[in-house]
This record gives structure tokens, C-alpha cells and sequence, in this order.
């Protein structure tokens, strides 16, 4: 039986550093991400922060972009939830 | 449309009566329509005629208007509403059909409606158009309106620039990912032309734009005052107000004007000014009018 | 018969391997009991934007270029002082026992509270003030790893300059590769190309042409780089250089390890030195407790419960590959600091030997290195006044691949120097970059006058005085106080996120018996070694103004986590996690 076992353990090995190197792939985007998603969180601060005392804009913008919104409305939700956790949201910047 | 006309003042100073005349007289020159954006209508009463939200023909070459703002309110939060309800299951937590009244009354959109009434106005076919104005308050913030309104858009689209390419990044690299928010799928856009919010602020911006153009160049703004301190004040604070943003009053129209005094003074150093003498009776119906018109029109004319 | 190079990293690679099936299957099925059926946060709270699930070889690769840095590399280095044979045990079996352990259990604690990091956790498990301390922690260890940093890589660009011109055209590359990358999108696969070859490229021309600068010359250097670099958009610079960073590791880690398992070479380095060698300061360093803070991160680092909680924990797909990610993740850092040990102890000597004249005019016999006792007094003295502080090894790499696979040595000599480089540069630039959120967040709460806000908490005011308090202190200090300073500040973290585990193991999972200890007893073993060395370092270091105050508050603060710790373990009453 060792045959088809040498050769399964081949591909596994294979297998393993193909998906290595794909997580790679998804590193090389995390910073950018985490950017991404932070300016996500300032445009629906800007669109809507109104409710918590920031200067917003005139009222017809903040309506009719309100539709279209929905990722940053969730990411501004999400922001909001896990304030008391900011260090699971940079955590991608601890590179020691 | 080649030249606007604004009468901006303090409530009962005269605006509409003043505004009436020189629409009578101005109407000697070219197709004139007198249009009244005050939520609370005089025209029709000066006119002694019956207005509606068509424009009305009072007499050869002139056309009077109140625009019905409360009704453009409703419609455009009727249509708003409408779009955010056919949206994501998830902003229907937000049960805004019931709140629609008191939308009406969010700071901002009183003003909107006016501008979008305004711009409405200022596509049609004519030669002048005379803009009878709400009380100063309202009407400065409705004249600065496209001013901060394009600060917020440029400032905005940057922003939405700054997503979208860090979208398209991520993306050519891990491909498009399916975001799921409270179960649905939604739909991220990465590039401009696919963005509806990229879509409605340039539309926003060229909006806004029109109406800056008009204002700044092919518009005259009067002030119209009444020689006593508060009408002064609030003159004073309103032109303060509109110098920000380059907007200046063409000439001062002091109506009621019985004789000189300190008011008077302060309010010839604002710019060009005229006098309209306080009359016995209320002037109203076309020939009155078209005698107190007299006298604006020199200001009128100079001021271009 | 004689050791090799051979033998000892086959014999790590099976202390690893054998370690992993016992004691780590053991903390996965009875401690953790890591159940397939349960559902990861990434499929409870699925969203494709933060929570998705990867598959485990992918989800390896993404955790493992994130816990992968310089200070694996740097403080084995150091801790050659006591002899190889004493570092490699710390690397071997702190890292089985401790390392590990606190990698895989921050992961999977984090797992079970959806996501959260393991600060959060400790407050949640200890106390408000708890997380409070991690934070603090955390300040101290941005503050002294740049200054620990800078002075490695002054020291590396003055050493080798050859690294210094390779390390800029890297940077010029990384440039590159990211405006193809990001911007003209032309995809990974060419743009890895494109950069790969930039990078060969980058190496041969820094043979050329090497470039010679004083080291305050490189530190005024350095603090323009971090300012600038800090305050880029990512796209720029930091993550394509980030990317290109786990590609050098990659190789450098395959090439190191293939090129010492072949070479076996034998190792004429002394096992054992003495007990307390002359590391820290010039003073007598007792192997325990120091070991941990100079080793630091090869072994057990605080930082990793971070990152193993960040992004991590969110894209786990099942409870089954903890193991492998968390456990086995660390295992390979420690795999990585068992090669460089390997290095120096099988090419140090003879390196040491050649470079005889330096070592003369320091007032070094190099011929009486052989000799265990002078090693252990003199090592570290010779080292730097030699090859600088990474520079040893750098060479050591280098004739691993002259011997191996008959290269230049001065090829690999500059690859591990640009490797070392190129990590903590990156760790330059993160970490100004996460000072000024931390320094806008402590000049709210200390000033209170408005307009002196508003101007201190002006983006380049924090970073910029973050870079100067980093440079200064390298500049300035002595580095063989800074680093296991740094070291200890890092180790302290770890002891707080493994008394959290711990906690979590005994309160919350309801762990009987035996298996309670096995993760309580290390992690208060943990706290007892860094807090000694804390005192010890006070005591008989005895080091200048701003590295005494934070290891004196770090003192304080480690006992109050001590009380905080117990007060926790007296509450037993805490809910089992929700399923």
C-alpha cells in the first residue's frame, strides 16, 4: 500500500504549499483592507454623524446617498460594536 | 433665461410689492416671469390676482408664479423614501414612511426644496426672472446652499475615489467577494461608472453648479429695508452672510422712506440706493405698482 | 563522533514534529477540546467583509507572514553568549511549552468569544484594569523596539554596506511592485515576477556598489525614512514591501534550512559557556531569567496573541486547524531561530577566528574563543566590535550557501543581512504608524488645554516624536540594555495573554484535574521569569534614566497583574462560554 500513500503524500504536500502561497495572496491585500475599511468608516461618520453632534452635510446629500450605503453603514456599525475591542481591528500593523 | 432678479429682506419690509413692481416694469423689456418662493405667498394679493403653481399671464409679456414649496417637499421626500424602502432589508429597520412629516422638517431640506424650486425656475424661457424670497434667514441659507452643498460633494467624491481604488486594488488581486449583510447579498461597487453614489453626487454637482453659475453671474440680489433699526440689523447680518461665499447685494432699496436718518445713512454705505417713499395707502393692482416700478428700474438697469 | 548541522536541525525538526502529535494533539483534544462541529465566528458571522472562512494551508501562509519578523533572527544572536546548546533548549522548549501554547490558545480563546482579541478577553476574564495593562505593555514595547531596530540596522549598514545600497533598491522595488500591483493591477502573478527579479537584481547591485555612511549619518537616515513612510498611503510602499518581505523569509527560510541539513558541518561553538555569561549591559546575566527577554520573540512572543486574534481568528474555518496555524506557526518561527543558531554555531568560530586583527585592537584574543569560560565573558563584546549585531549570523548564513551550494558567501551574506533589514524596517514603519494612534489617545487624557491638543495631536507632531524619542534612544543607548528591554516588555505581554488562557482553561472551559495546570502553571512560570529578570535588571544593570523608568513600571504593573490574576482565580463562578 505504499504507493498510492507516497503519491497522496506528494499531492498533500503540494496541496499544502499551494495554499500557502494563496495565503499569501490574502496577506499581500490586509493592509490595504484595513485602510479600505477605515475609510468606509469615515464616510458614513461624514454622511450620518449628525446623530452624534458632527457637523454633517446639507440634509438632501445625507438622504439620498442613504439607499446606496449599505457595506459602509455596516462597517460604521460594526466600528461601533467592537469600539471597546480596537486592537482586534489593527491588529494587521503589529508586525514585530 | 438672461437675468435674475432677487429681492431678499426682513418680513414686511416691502419685498414683494417692490419685487412686483419692477416685474411690471421690467416686462416693457422682455418676457418677464415674477416668481414667489416665500412659503407664506403675497403675490397673488399685490397682483389682486388669483396664482397657482403655473405660471400665471398677468398682463403682455409678464407671467406671475407661486410655487407651491410645501407640495415639492412632500414629493421629493415621497420619492426618497420610496427609494431607501426598496433598498436593503436591512435599512428597512429604520420605518421611515412613518417619520416622513417630521423629515419635512430636518434642517435642510425646507431649504433644498426652495433651490430645487428655484432651479425648476431657472430652465424655463425667459428674459427676467424676479425672485420673490422667504425672510432673510431662510433665504440666506437657501442662496448659500449650492456653495456648501459643493464643498461637501467635492469633499465627499474624494473620499469615494479613495474607497474605490483601494476597492479595485484588493480586488485584482483576491477577486470579487459576495459581502453578506443580515443575510442579503449586497452589492459592491468598484469603479465610478457602476457606483450609484458616485452616479448621484456627480449629479448633485452639476445641479449645484447651475445654480452657482446663475447666481453669481447672471444674477442681481436687492435688499430691500425699511428705515427702522431691525430691518437694518437683519439687512446688515444677511449681506455679512453672503459676502462668504461672493455674493453681493447689487443695490438697496429703502421703502417706506419718509425721511433721512442714521438708518438711512448706514443703509445708502451698503451700495446703491434708492428711496421709495411711504405712500398713503398700500399699493396694489398693475398701475400703482407700475409707478412705484418707475423709480426701482433706474437701479435695476445701472446695475448690470 | 562529532555534532553537525545536520543532526541538530533534524534533531529540531523531530523535538518540533513529536511535541506537536503529543502535547499539542493533547491541549487540542482535552484542554481546548476542539470540536470540527462547532462553528467558527467565520461561519457564525459570515459576511465577506471581515468574517470568511480560508482554507487551512492559506489561512498558514496569511498567519505565518504576519507573526514572521527580525527579532527571531537578532536575539539568538545574543543569547550564542551562553552557548548553543542552552539557547537552542530555550528555543526548543520554551517555544513547546510556552511559545506554542500561548499562540494556539490566544487563537482559539479568541475563537470562542467571536473574534475578540485577547486584551479584551483579559478584561473580561481579570479585570478592567487588566486591559488597561496590556495597553500600556504594548506602548512600552513600540517605544523600545525602535530603538532596538534602528540600532540593528545601523549596525547591519555599517557592517555590510553592500546591504545598505540593496536594502534602498529594495525599497525603490517594493515601490514598483506596488504601482504594478495596485494601481496598474497587472496582477500578482506578474508583478511577483517583476518584483522577485528586482529583488535579485537589488542584491547583485548592492555587491557592487556598496554604500558607506556613518552610522548617526544612518540614524538622521532612518528618521526621515520612518516619518515618510509612516505617512504614505499602504499601497505605496508598506504593503507591497510587506508582501515581498514573506517571500524572502520563504526563501530564506527553505534555502537556510535545505543549505544546513546538506552541509553537515560540524559545530565547534560551546554548548555550555557559563551560566551568567556577560549579555546584558557588560554585566554576569544569569541564563534564567534573562533567557527569555533576549530570545524573545524566537521563542514566545506577546505580540503574536494579537495578531492571532485580528484577522486570524476571523477567517478560521474550523476548530481543527488551530492547531496547525496556531501551534505549528509558532513551531516554524522556532524552527527559524534553531537555523541561526545552527549558523553561528557550526561558522562562528572560524569567522571569529578570521576576523582576528579587529578583535585584537578590542583587546580580544580570538584563539582563546575556544575556551568556554572566555566565550561566554567576551562573546558578546567580540561579536559587535566584529560583524555587528546581526552580522554574525549574516556570515555564518553566507557560508551555509558557499558550502552547500557553492555560492559566493558574500551572496547569502547579503541576503540575510538585506532579510534582517528589510523585516525591521517594515517594523519601523508599522510601528510609528500605531505610536501615533496611541499618542493622540494619551495627549487627550494628559492635556487639557484645547489649542495645545489640537497641536499636539497633529498627525506628524506623534510621529514625528515617536521617531525621535526611537532614534534617539539608539543613538544613544546602549543596545545591549534596549533589547532585552524590548525583550521583556514583549515577554511580560505574553505572560498576560497566557494567564488569560490560563483563566480561561480553568474558569471558563471547566477543566478538571491534571490538564488544568498544564497551561496555569507555565504561564505563572512566565510571570515568575520575566518579574525576576525585571528586578534583576534594575538591580545590577542598573541602566540610564528612560529604560529604568519602564522596567520599574513594568515591575509595579507585573505584580499588580499578579493581583489581578489571583483575584480572578478566586472567582469561579464564570458562565461557560456560549456554544
Amino acid at each position: 500500500m505504499t504507493k498510492p500513500s507516497l503519491r497522496k503524500i506528494f499531492k498533500d504536500l503540494y496541496n499544502f504549499f499551494d495554499g500557502f502561497a494563496e495565503g499569501f495572496r490574502g496577506r499581500s491585500v490586509e493592509f490595504i483592507r484595513v485602510e479600505e475599511r477605515e475609510l468606509e468608516n469615515v464616510f458614513a461618520i461624514l454622511l450620518f454623524g449628525s446623530y452624534i453632534g458632527l457637523p454633517s452635510p446639507p440634509a438632501f446629500l445625507s438622504l439620498e446617498l442613504l439607499p446606496h450605503v449599505a457595506k459602509e453603514l455596516y462597517v460604521l456599525g460594526i466600528s461601533a460594536e467592537r469600539a471597546d475591542d480596537p486592537l482586534s481591528q489593527i491588529a494587521e500593523f503589529f508586525e514585530l | 433665461m438672461r437675468k435674475g432678479y432677487i429681492f431678499i429682506g426682513k418680513g414686511g419690509v416691502g419685498k414683494t410689492t417692490c419685487s412686483a413692481s419692477l416685474a411690471i416694469n421690467l416686462a416693457g423689456t422682455g418676457k418677464t416671469l415674477i416668481a414667489s418662493l416665500d412659503p407664506a405667498h403675497n403675490l397673488g394679493d399685490v397682483y389682486g390676482v388669483n396664482l397657482s403653481g403655473k405660471p400665471e399671464k398677468i398682463s403682455d409679456n409678464l407671467f406671475a408664479i407661486e410655487v407651491d414649496t410645501d407640495l415639492l417637499t412632500k414629493k421629493y421626500l415621497e420619492r426618497t423614501v420610496s427609494r431607501i424602502k426598496g433598498m436593503y432589508a436591512y435599512l428597512k429597520v429604520l420605518n421611515l414612511d412613518r417619520y416622513v412629516d417630521s423629515l419635512k422638517y430636518s434642517p435642510g431640506i425646507e431649504e433644498y426644496s426652495i433651490l430645487e424650486g428655484l432651479t425648476d425656475l431657472i430652465s424655463l424661457d425667459y428674459d427676467h426672472i424676479v425672485l420673490d424670497m422667504p425672510p432673510t434667514g431662510l433665504t440666506v441659507r437657501v442662496l448659500t446652499l449650492p456653495y456648501t452643498a459643493l464643498i461637501w460633494i467635492h469633499k465627499l467624491m474624494e473620499l469615494r475615489n479613495e474607497i474605490l481604488s483601494r476597492r479595485r486594488a484588493v480586488e485584482s488581486i483576491t477577486g470579487r467577494k459576495c459581502v453578506i449583510i443580515d443575510g442579503e447579498e449586497v452589492n459592491i461597487p468598484i469603479r465610478e461608472k457602476e457606483d450609484p453614489v458616485m452616479r448621484e453626487l456627480k449629479e448633485k454637482k452639476e445641479k449645484m453648479e447651475l445654480v452657482k453659475k446663475f447666481l453669481s453671474e447672471k444674477c442681481s440680489i436687492f435688499l430691500v429695508a425699511n428705515p427702522e433699526p431691525l430691518s437694518l440689523f437683519e439687512g446688515e447680518r444677511a449681506i455679512d452672510a453672503l459676502k462668504n461665499f461672493g455674493l453681493r447685494v447689487s443695490g438697496v432699496i429703502i421703502n417706506k422712506y419718509t425721511a433721512d436718518n442714521e438708518i438711512t445713512e448706514r443703509l445708502e454705505k451698503i451700495g446703491k440706493a434708492v428711496k421709495v417713499p411711504l405712500l398713503s395707502s398700500h399699493p396694489h393692482g398693475i398701475d400703482m405698482l407700475k409707478e412705484v416700478g418707475k423709480t426701482l428700474f433706474g437701479i435695476a438697469e445701472v446695475s448690470r | 563522533m562529532a555534532l553537525t548541522t545536520t543532526m541538530v536541525i533534524g534533531l529540531g525538526l523531530i523535538v518540533y514534529a513529536v511535541l506537536y502529535l503529543t502535547y499539542g494533539r493533547k491541549l487540542e483534544k482535552e484542554v481546548v477540546k476542539a470540536d470540527e462541529s462547532r462553528d467558527t465566528p467565520a461561519k457564525k458571522f459570515y459576511d465577506g467583509v471581515d468574517f470568511v472562512p480560508a482554507d487551512r494551508p492559506v489561512l498558514f501562509g496569511h498567519h505565518f507572514a504576519s507573526i514572521a519578523g527580525a527579532a527571531p533572527i537578532v536575539g539568538p544572536v545574543l543569547a550564542m553568549a551562553w552557548g548553543w546548546l542552552l539557547g537552542l533548549a530555550w528555543i526548543w522548549f520554551g517555544n513547546v511549552f510556552l511559545g506554542a501554547v500561548h499562540d494556539y490558545l490566544s487563537l482559539m480563546a479568541s475563537i470562542r468569544y467571536d473574534g475578540r482579541s485577547i486584551q479584551w478577553i483579559s478584561g473580561k476574564l481579570m479585570s478592567r484594569r487588566t486591559s488597561l495593562l496590556f495597553q500600556v505593555f504594548i506602548y512600552f514595547v513600540l517605544i523600545l523596539v525602535v530603538a532596538a531596530f534602528a540600532a540593528v540596522i545601523t549596525s547591519i549598514f555599517v557592517k555590510t554596506p553592500q546591504v545598505a545600497t540593496a536594502s534602498i533598491l529594495f525599497i525603490v522595488s517594493a515601490v514598483i511592485v506596488g504601482f504594478l500591483m495596485y494601481r496598474a493591477r497587472i496582477g500578482m502573478i506578474p508583478s511577483t515576477a517583476v518584483g522577485l527579479a528586482l529583488l535579485v537584481i537589488s542584491v547583485w547591485l548592492g555587491f557592487q556598489y556598496p554604500l558607506v555612511l556613518t552610522a548617526n549619518q544612518w540614524y538622521g537616515v532612518l528618521f526621515v525614512y520612518i516619518i515618510i513612510a509612516a505617512a504614505l498611503p499602504v499601497w505605496i510602499l508598506l504593503q507591497p514591501r510587506d508582501y515581498l518581505n514573506a517571500w524572502i523569509l520563504w526563501f530564506g527560510l527553505a534555502a537556510g534550512g535545505l543549505a544546513f541539513l546538506i552541509v553537515n558541518r560540524e559545530i565547534n561553538w560551546p554548548a555550555y559557556t557559563m551560566f551568567s555569561a556577560t549579555v546584558v549591559g557588560g554585566k554576569p546575566s544569569p541564563f534564567w531569567p534573562v533567557i527569555p527577554l533576549v530570545i524573545a520573540c524566537g521563542s514566545l512572543s506577546g505580540f503574536h496573541s494579537i495578531v492571532a486574534s485580528g484577522t486570524t481568528s476571523k477567517q478560521l474555518k474550523s476548530e481543527l486547524h488551530g492547531l496547525t496555524i496556531g501551534y505549528g506557526g509558532m513551531l516554524t518561527e522556532g524552527f527559524l531561530s534553531t537555523l541561526v543558531v545552527t549558523s553561528i554555531a557550526a561558522y562562528g568560530m572560524s569567522l571569529l577566528g578570521k576576523a582576528g586583527a579587529k578583535l585584537a585592537k578590542a583587546g580580544i584574543d580570538a584563539a582563546k574563543l575556544s575556551d568556554p569560560t572566555y566565550m561566554g565573558t567576551h562573546y558578546v563584546t567580540a561579536m559587535l566590535k566584529s560583524f555587528g549585531k546581526v552580522g554574525i549570523f549574516a556570515q555564518s548564513y553566507g557560508m551555509g550557501w558557499q558550502d552547500a551550494f557553492g555560492v559566493d558567501m558574500k551572496l547569502g551574506t547579503i541576503f540575510a543581512g538585506l532579510w534582517v533589514s528589510a523585516f525591521a524596517l517594515t517594523t519601523l514603519d508599522t510601528t510609528n504608524r500605531l505610536a501615533r494612534f496611541t499618542w493622540s489617545e494619551i495627549v487627550a487624557e494628559v492635556v487639557g488645554d484645547e489649542s495645545a491638543r489640537n497641536m499636539l495631536s497633529n498627525r506628524w507632531v506623534a510621529s514625528i516624536v515617536a521617531a525621535l524619542i526611537g532614534i534617539g534612544l539608539a543613538a544613544t543607548g546602549n543596545w545591549t540594555i534596549i533589547w532585552p528591554a524590548f525583550g521583556g516588555a514583549n515577554q511580560m505581554l505574553a505572560a498576560i495573554a497566557l494567564m488569560t488562557a490560563g483563566l480561561w482553561v480553568r474558569n471558563v472551559l471547566n477543566v478538571t484535574g491534571i490538564m488544568r495546570y498544564l497551561v496555569l502553571v507555565p504561564a505563572l512560570f512566565l510571570w515568575l521569569t520575566v518579574t525576576l529578570a525585571y528586578i534583576w535588571f534594575i538591580v545590577v544593570v542598573n541602566p540610564t534614566a528612560p529604560v529604568l523608568a519602564i522596567v520599574a513600571i513594568e515591575l509595579l504593573l507585573a505584580i499588580m497583574l499578579l493581583y489581578e490574576f489571583g483575584m480572578a482565580v478566586r472567582r469561579e463562578s464564570e458562565e461557560a462560554v456560549p456554544a
